[in-house]
């Protein structure tokens, strides 16, 4: 059997909240190739219509190795470039959880080389991937990295979690009267922002979360 | 209420001369024989039931209902009924078992005339017709070029009645130049409702319709050239019609009287090649060859492009993800529709790649559908196996959207196909045991033992069965069975034609 046969068969064997991944482990066990089952499904639906909800439980904990594994081999034929969002995303994000933070970005930088055109589509999956860069580069304390993307992820889409993204990266380079006044204006919309322990123990943050009634959800810094 | 002193001769001259290109005069002066035929889909709904089929008349109370409405086409009933058309599948030679209609019918069209003299006779009831299409002949004065043009039009009663234009109303350009030939007014809204645009017709009014010049463009009826069509006007796609008809033969056949009860036949449908029975009965001999080259071979359009997207893959794998698919109604995957279109091949090679990852309630409809594959492809023992199968997965409870009953009538279906008369017996008993009110499996333990020289308990299990409506669907040597026959004109179940 092969790595990722054996992944399935000791995550997803005979687990009731997988039962799509559960036939496609048993098809693996037999030989089957997983991308030729891949483009199957894609000859109906797309990747993320079809195995979703499933393939983010993955990624959300149960088995990122499994998720990652699966979006390369995904990833090694002919996909649309929505299943392409898609799989960079689950697998930027496993490794994001799997703290190979390095990796993740380069998942990114890839993604980005694939959304060229100029869709709004194009442009909010642009945004995102930016924004994905800048916390993964502020993770890892690359401020300065950090700060271009998201700037550049605000450009293509001043959406609030963007924004939210730049105040706190704002404050770790220290530019904080743009930082406050973005959280200021989020927070007036009733939108948590998400900030770092540091962040989230400033005064000034607190005075406006006690403002705004915001009860932030704090981001834990994981490098 | 508009003008009332419009020459309206000349005005329907002059319409029927730009229509048919024409001169005025020709048109005035045209010695052929003519009418308006009018069909729209609303007219069974509304109608039907309110049409006296057998005195063929309609009460003044709804003619032209429609009109107080606004509306003009939909829903028009100034017909001669007598010499309307009446097209319905029950007047097709194979859907009657009455023998002297089984040779009138030709093509499921008939004259009013003839279905009120029918249903004088009792042989036909007006309320067990349905959904039928009536091609309406527009009453007129007379059969002339010109009284068929003013029927179409209208207008004779256009000072008290002109037609208005609706809220979305516009003239076809192609066709403006000759509305706007009429003042401006209710005699030009009125024209303008004949030439309207194609989709403004949707909501009212009529759109010039093509008329392939390549095409013959005539109607038969009872087999033979009833009307040439000289003009045609459409309400909307599938929403209606309106056609100016030069009357060649509309003699009006009479009824033959009744000469006895005959057979109900079954059509026999062509088999593709890709759904051609195995030579050797064995599943293997079709599962040998790549399933990837019946797609190419099929005459499916959806189905043959799939087989570009398969090139090089691993088919179990990619089958295996297609059956992922939720709610997947491509063709290549819903073996029902393959079963329709008896695309056997590729069913059973779907079914063989995907059956081995199913589970539960879909792995049993699954087999029963192999089972029935199997079958068709003459592949009977191995029919039985997969019905076995299915009783196997049931017993260990498994779920499954059949009942026990009729897991084992799939056994004793497939055995007696398979000349296994006796296994047939013992689980069609079983079946029936199970479920006494289970007449397919009465009808199946019928055949079953009549083919093991039981026939007397099978043709009184038959009897019961086929009367109540169960075609027993017997093999052909039952089928032509004189005894099978009888039961089968008694109780109007369809054979096959030899």
């Amino acid at each position: 059997m092969t790595d990722i046969g054996e992944r399935f068969e000791s995550t997803i064997a005979d687990n009731e909240e997988f039962p799509k991944l559960a036939k496609i482990g048993k098809g693996i066990a037999d030989g089957l190739p997983l991308e030729d089952i891949l483009a199957g499904i894609r000859i109906t639906g797309n990747l993320e219509s079809v195995l979703g909800d499933e393939w983010r439980k993955l990624t959300d904990g149960v088995d990122r190795e499994l998720s990652v594994e699966m979006a390369k081999t995904a990833l090694q034929s002919q996909v649309s470039l929505s299943d392409k969002a898609f799989l960079h995303c689950q697998w930027g994000v496993s490794l994001g959880g799997l703290k190979r933070r390095d990796e993740t970005i380069e998942v990114y930088k890839k993604l980005l080389a694939e959304l060229t055109d100029d869709s709004q589509w194009t442009k909010a999956w642009r945004a995102w991937t930016f924004n994905g860069i800048a916390w993964s580069n502020f993770l890892l304390g690359h401020i300065d990295e950090a700060l271009d993307a998201a700037r550049q992820a605000n450009e293509l889409d001043g959406s609030d979690s963007h924004q939210g993204t730049l105040a706190n990266i704002l404050f770790e380079a220290g530019q904080f009267d743009e930082s406050f006044e973005i959280l200021d204006r989020l927070m007036a919309k009733g939108f948590d922002p998400h900030p770092h322990q540091e962040l989230a123990d400033d005064e000034r943050f607190i005075a406006l979360a006690e403002k705004h009634g915001i009860e932030p959800t704090i981001t834990e810094r994981q490098v | 209420m508009a003008e009332s002193t419009i020459d309206i001769d000349a005005v329907v001259a002059k319409f029927g001369a730009y229509i048919l290109g024409m001169t005025e005069d020709e048109v005035r002066n045209d010695s052929r024989r003519w009418a308006g035929i009018h069909w729209d889909d609303g007219f069974f709904d509304e109608m039907w039931e309110a049409i006296d089929w057998e005195e063929l008349s309609i009460p003044d109370e709804v003619k032209n209902y429609n009109r107080e409405e606004g509306y003009w086409f939909w829903g028009r009933n100034d017909f001669d009924y007598g010499k309307s058309i009446i097209d319905w599948e029950g007047f097709l030679p194979d859907e009657t078992t009455d023998l002297s209609l089984q040779s009138f019918f030709v093509d499921g069209s008939i004259y009013g005339q003839n279905l009120a003299e029918l249903i004088k006779q009792e042989r036909v009831s007006a309320e067990d017709v349905d959904f039928a299409m009536v091609l309406g002949r527009l009453e007129a004065s007379s059969e002339s070029l010109m009284d068929a043009l003013k029927a179409i039009l209208m207008i004779e009663n256009f000072a008290e009645q002109p037609m208005e234009l609706h809220e979305y109303a516009e003239t076809d350009p192609d066709h403006e130049e000759f509305v706007n030939s009429f003042e401006e007014g209710p005699l030009r809204d009125h024209i303008s409702m004949y030439f309207q645009e194609p989709n403004a017709c949707r909501c009212g009014g009529a759109a010039p319709d093509f008329l392939d010049p390549e095409k013959e463009n005539v109607w038969e009826m009872f087999g033979k050239v009833a009307f040439q069509k000289h003009y045609s006007w459409w309400m909307g796609e599938g929403q209606g019609s309106c056609d100016l008809v030069e009357i060649i033969d509309d003699t009006i056949p009479e009824v033959p009287p009744y000469d006895g009860k005959g057979l109900k036949y079954k059509t026999r449908r062509e088999i593709p090649a890709t759904g051609q029975p195995s030579e050797s009965g064995s599943a293997q001999e079709i599962l040998a060859t790549p399933m990837v080259e019946y797609l190419k071979q099929s005459e499916l359009g959806s189905v043959s492009r799939v087989a570009e997207k398969l090139e090089g893959r691993n088919l179990d794998a990619v089958l295996l993800g297609i059956s992922l698919t939720p709610g997947a109604l491509f063709h290549f995957v819903d073996v029902d529709t393959l079963m329709r279109w008896r695309e056997f091949r590729i069913a059973l090679s779907v079914l063989d790649a995907r059956i081995k990852y199913q589970t539960g309630a879909v792995l049993s409809g699954d087999l029963i559908r192999k089972s029935n594959v199997l079958l068709a492809l003459k592949c009977a023992d191995e029919a039985v196996e997969a019905a076995q199968e299915m009783l196997t997965h049931f017993d260990n409870d498994e779920p499954s959207e059949y009942s026990r009953s009729a897991i084992l009538n799939q056994i004793a279906w497939c055995a007696y196909h398979a000349g296994k008369h006796q296994l047939g017996i013992d689980t069609g008993r079983e079946a029936v045991k199970e479920d006494p009110e289970n007449e397919a499996a009465k009808a199946t333990l019928a055949v079953c033992l009549i083919a093991n020289g039981d026939e007397k308990e099978g043709f009184k299990l038959l009897e019961e069965a086929m009367d109540k409506g169960i075609d027993p669907e017997p093999l052909p040597e039952l089928e032509q069975d004189e005894r099978y026959l009888e039961l089968a004109k008694e109780y109007d179940i369809p054979v096959f034609k030899l």
